[in-house]
């Protein structure tokens, strides 16, 4: 048996019911490997395997959903599902009075498999376990009383699905995601200050296989990590007031994920993450009309790209992965959707943005790759800074808050550098800076080449009701902003 | 499902039958010890927007962790199905064994089970009264009819208002099972239903209100009453004035005050900001950081009508009641086994406070019955003690991460923001962004009301915060949103 024969099996029951518009069913089995160490200790060593099957089902024009565990042969449980969201369709027809109707998509049939070196599941689990301590070791070693405690962590997942809907779309796909990373906390007194590599939020997030972990060479970095965090416990915090930024890649992640990511969300554009997340500034009358940023910003969706965390090859209602730009020389000009919201809003077709975190969770609007374009004829990142004669380089995530319309944010780093006349000067802790969205991508004058591009992404991307965790990207080159408010909170 | 009488609940004899006879034989599967933890059950949510249901859905969940003890490691697996059990337990001892190759600390011990409460002794009829009052046998069998028929009574005083709704009605129903080779049976099972609506106005779409609970028993939800206190917020919102950064007193309503309480749960009231420091209330046991008024607590028992209860943990320790602020004065974590020990304490220190097994990112133990203890004024004289400040219904997108010792957090209003003058309240304000120690402004209370509500917290279906309303002097706002 495949593992696509429940899947169409379950479809085909429902397809004949009477006042069914469309159905589909998605199989998903996710392993999912975390492996987090804490000095000499271990937080959590945990493999967790997880597998059912999710149907959908448009019922005279409202959406029902059901999900039921079981393998991938479990044709009962499919069929229960399928029943069951077949009733939660006709319930919730009984409230609805518009119709959802859903943009044309081609049938699909195939299959993607993300392209790996190592299966992390076939590494010894005491490799692994001996990689994240020599990166503790790395971390602790000097032995200064400041540093308070250093952690190494990686994660794999390993996700296996299958679709089939009712227009004869049948498509299996077999991701993987890898993420590792390293942090260290130091201390003296009241004042802590952390710092991590390659970011907060997971570390670096890739759709690649045990080969990740040892390309981030935490190893080999973890002693300039270290004397940062030391270093910060005495520097200056930040300085209130407003000047010029460069942010690198992974604060810029940060503020493309939540300042142009979720903005973007065409679900939010039409009110429907009201109960929870909010709305959005980018409203539909905007589309193609609204100034979002300088002629320097270009921000685009994309699921192809090699490596990048949301790379697939279909979403979660079949629609194909595609490239789609969301603002272009500085202007909004696209949505991130589903077939349901590009039938709305008339974009023509699906940005192919719908997924699921599991099988127990309906398809519901995500970012993909959402990523900044490098300016060919930019600066790279030391020319950027040569540039600059009088401003704040800011990096590491370390807090974030935004409106409920994606306006106003404030967004902490771990870490930032004075520059003065072209060059960076004292480092500064705790810095912090605010804006509102369209004021500051107009604020961007300078974006950075290809040269410092990195392509960051995280795990935990929150959203839906009940809540779904995503893992999305977001590549891009460092950028310069200019007239932010900065400071440190104090 | 959405059928009465046909909840997909295991239930404690099939459930206990199945893990004790596991946790009786570790030795058959190359085990010292075996700890087996079950959560699951059906979770139905039918959401709200643009006065539509536009995502209705019944999911079956259920999840089986599986810790095995070798020598002096412990390793774990997770699973999603009861037969896959055997394979989960080869998969524990596998870590454990690779975790006996490198150097480091013994694990902790599994936990020991929870000595019975003496029948009769407060104790035993705290818990029973838990144990009754978490599970309601017609919450659970609502399903997406019933949960539909909740929708519509909320979207008519919506409608009516000129606004259009959104929001949600969830309802859960969980149970939990835990047994180890040390002795440990517990079961226990839950219901909940959440109702959340927000009210935009038609023709101004800052305009919002919004009104939100969450209970065991989904006869107490009032659909219509709630609605109405969204739509009559959304209509009071339009025409909203700007105010200029500063210094303001507030009074904030419960939605606002639990969510400061989850951002010092979240980065204080666990093991793990004691272990790196991190925690405001880390090497302060006994210190003043705020005002006498302010006592915080987590209590899976609370005996309050109005509080969410939980019994016991996933590794089936009874949850105690643990007082982080006592009167102004820091108080202790919140503890799970691992969390007890690296802390120093044996492991019988835990509190009962374990993570939820499919909580994949949260670290170390976890406050989730949370409360702030009721004080003696009402609402109204909050207000009449303010001469010119803000009434602020709830918080929106809060970070408590900028510096976790002072409990500096930034953060926004949201769908509530008023002038309040001379005691009154005013013209509705602009959201305004505000970045303040919260220490430090629960050091300046003006007052804490005698009433109290249960507030849904963002992460868990049926999890809430019990939380009065605060008057706070001297709130830090830094700036305000705006249009574009």
């Amino acid at each position: 048996m495949s593992m696509l024969d429940a899947t169409r099996a379950a479809v085909a029951a429902l397809a004949r019911r009477e006042g069914v518009d469309y159905c589909d069913a998605r199989f998903q089995a996710d392993e999912v490997e975390q492996l987090y160490l804490r000095d000499d200790e271990v937080d959590r060593l945990a493999r967790t395997r997880r597998a059912g099957f999710g149907v959908r089902v448009l019922y005279q024009g409202a959406w029902g959903f059901a999900a039921e565990p079981g393998a991938a042969d479990d044709l009962a449980a499919a069929t229960r599902a399928a029943e069951a969201a077949l009733a939660t369709a006709r319930a919730a027809a009984t409230v609805n009075t518009v119709r959802v109707r859903l943009a044309e998509e081609p049938p699909q049939q195939g299959s993607f498999t993300t392209p790996i070196e190592r299966d992390p599941f076939t590494v010894p689990l005491a490799e692994k376990l001996a990689d994240l301590r020599a990166v503790i070791a790395a971390l602790r070693s000097g032995a200064d009383p400041r540093v308070k405690s250093a952690t190494a962590r990686a994660e794999f997942r390993r996700i296996d699905k299958a679709f089939a809907s009712s227009e004869g779309s049948a498509v299996e796909q077999h991701l993987w995601h890898g993420a590792a990373g390293m942090q260290v906390t130091a201390a003296d007194g009241d004042v802590l200050e952390r710092r991590s590599d390659p970011m907060d939020h997971g570390g670096r997030v890739a759709a690649r296989g045990y080969e990740l972990v040892g390309s981030l060479d935490l190893v080999g970095r973890a002693a300039a990590l270290r004397e940062e965090a030391l270093a910060l416990l005495t520097a200056p915090p930040c300085p209130a007031g407003a000047t010029t930024v460069i942010l690198v890649p992974s604060q810029l992640a940060l503020q493309i994920h939540e300042s142009c990511g979720h903005p973007t969300e065409s679900d939010r554009a039409m009110g429907e993450e009201i109960s929870l997340a909010g709305g959005s500034f980018l409203t539909p009358e905007r589309q193609g009309r609204f100034r979002y940023g300088s002629v320097h910003v270009n921000l685009v969706a994309d699921a192809l790209t090699p490596g990048a965390p949301a790379t697939h090859g279909w979403d979660d209602e079949g629609v194909p992965a595609r490239r789609t730009p969301l603002v272009s020389r500085g202007q909004f000009v696209g949505y991130l959707s589903s077939r349901e919201t590009a039938a709305r809003l008339g974009l023509g077709r699906s940005a192919g943005c719908l997924r699921a975190e599991n099988y127990a969770r309906p398809p519901i609007i995500r970012m993909i790759n959402v990523s900044m374009e490098p300016d060919p004829k930019g600066p790279t990142l030391a020319e950027l800074v040569a540039d600059t004669d009088d401003g704040i380089l800011m990096g590491s995530n370390k807090s974030w808050s935004i409106d409920d319309l994606r306006l106003n944010f404030q967004f902490g780093c771990e870490v930032a550098w004075e520059i003065k006349r072209g060059k960076r000067t004292r480092l500064l802790r705790r810095p912090i800076y605010t804006g509102i969205t369209p004021r500051f991508w107009g604020g961007c004058d300078a974006v950075g080449n290809g040269a410092d591009f990195e392509m960051h992404g995280f795990l935990t991307c929150g959203k839906g009701d009940p809540m779904q965790t995503m893992w999305v990207g977001h590549g891009c080159p460092p950028a310069r902003f200019q007239g932010v408010e900065v400071g440190s909170g104090a | 499902m959405s059928q009465p009488g046909a909840l997909p609940l295991l239930g404690p004899g099939v459930l206990l039958e199945a893990l004790t006879r596991l946790a009786r034989e570790p030795g058959a599967h190359g085990a010292d010890e075996l700890e087996l933890s079950f959560e699951g059950g059906v979770l139905g949510t039918s959401r709200l927007a643009r006065s539509q249901l536009t995502q209705t859905g019944d999911v079956v969940e259920r999840m089986l962790r599986v810790r095995a003890r070798v020598g002096d490691r412990v390793g774990a697996a997770h699973v999603a199905s009861l037969d896959d059990a055997p394979a989960a337990i080869a998969r524990a001892v596998e870590a454990a064994r690779a975790l006996a190759s490198l150097p480091g600390p013994a694990a902790p011990p599994l936990p020991e089970p929870t000595p019975p409460d003496p029948a009769g002794s407060p104790g035993a009829t705290r818990l029973a009264t838990a144990m009754a009052r978490s599970f309601r046998g017609e919450t659970a069998e609502l399903g997406a009819a019933g949960r539909a028929d909740l929708a519509l009574r909320a979207l008519a005083p919506v409608r009516a208002a000129g606004c259009n709704a959104a929001g949600v009605v969830a309802v859960a129903v969980r149970e939990q099972a835990v047994a180890s080779t040390r002795g440990i049976k517990s079961y226990h099972r839950v219901t909940s239903a959440k109702l959340d609506v927000i009210a935009t106005r038609d023709d101004d779409d800052r305009a919002t209100g919004r009104a939100s609970t969450v209970v065991h028993d989904a006869s107490r939800l009032d659909a219509a009453v709630q609605a109405e206190h969204a739509a009559e917020t959304a209509r009071r919102s339009a025409d909203a004035i700007v105010l200029p950064p500063g210094e303001y007193d507030v009074v904030l309503e419960p939605p606002a005050v639990a969510e400061l309480m989850e951002w010092l749960a979240l980065a204080s009231f666990g093991s793990q900001g004691f272990r790196d420091g991190s925690s405001c209330l880390c090497g302060r046991a006994g210190e003043q950081l705020c005002d006498p008024a302010i006592t915080i607590y987590d209590d899976g028992l609370d005996p309050d009508p109005d509080a969410l209860v939980t019994p016991t943990d996933p590794e089936g320790v009874r949850k105690q009641r643990v007082v982080l602020i006592d009167a102004g004065r820091a108080g202790t974590p919140v503890l799970d086994t691992a969390g007890a020990v690296s802390l120093g304490h044996p492991a019988s220190a835990a509190t009962g406070h374990a993570g939820a097994l499919d909580d994949s990112w949260a670290l170390g133990s976890v406050a989730q019955n949370l409360a702030m203890a009721a004080g003696e004024d009402s609402f109204d004289a909050l207000l009449g003690r303010v001469d010119r400040g803000l009434y602020i219904k709830r918080f929106h997108y809060v970070n408590g991460l900028l510096d976790t010792r002072r409990a500096l957090m930034t953060g926004m209003t949201r769908s509530g923001c008023f002038l309040i003058e001379q005691g009154r309240v005013g013209a509705p304000v602009q959201n305004l962004r505000w970045t303040q120690g919260i220490l430090a402004a629960l050091g300046r209370v003006g007052g804490v009301t005698r009433q109290r509500r249960t507030v849904p917290v963002w992460w868990s279906a049926g999890g809430g915060i019990l939380a009065p309303a605060l008057l706070l002097r001297r709130f830090r706002f830094t700036g305000a949103s705006s249009r574009d």
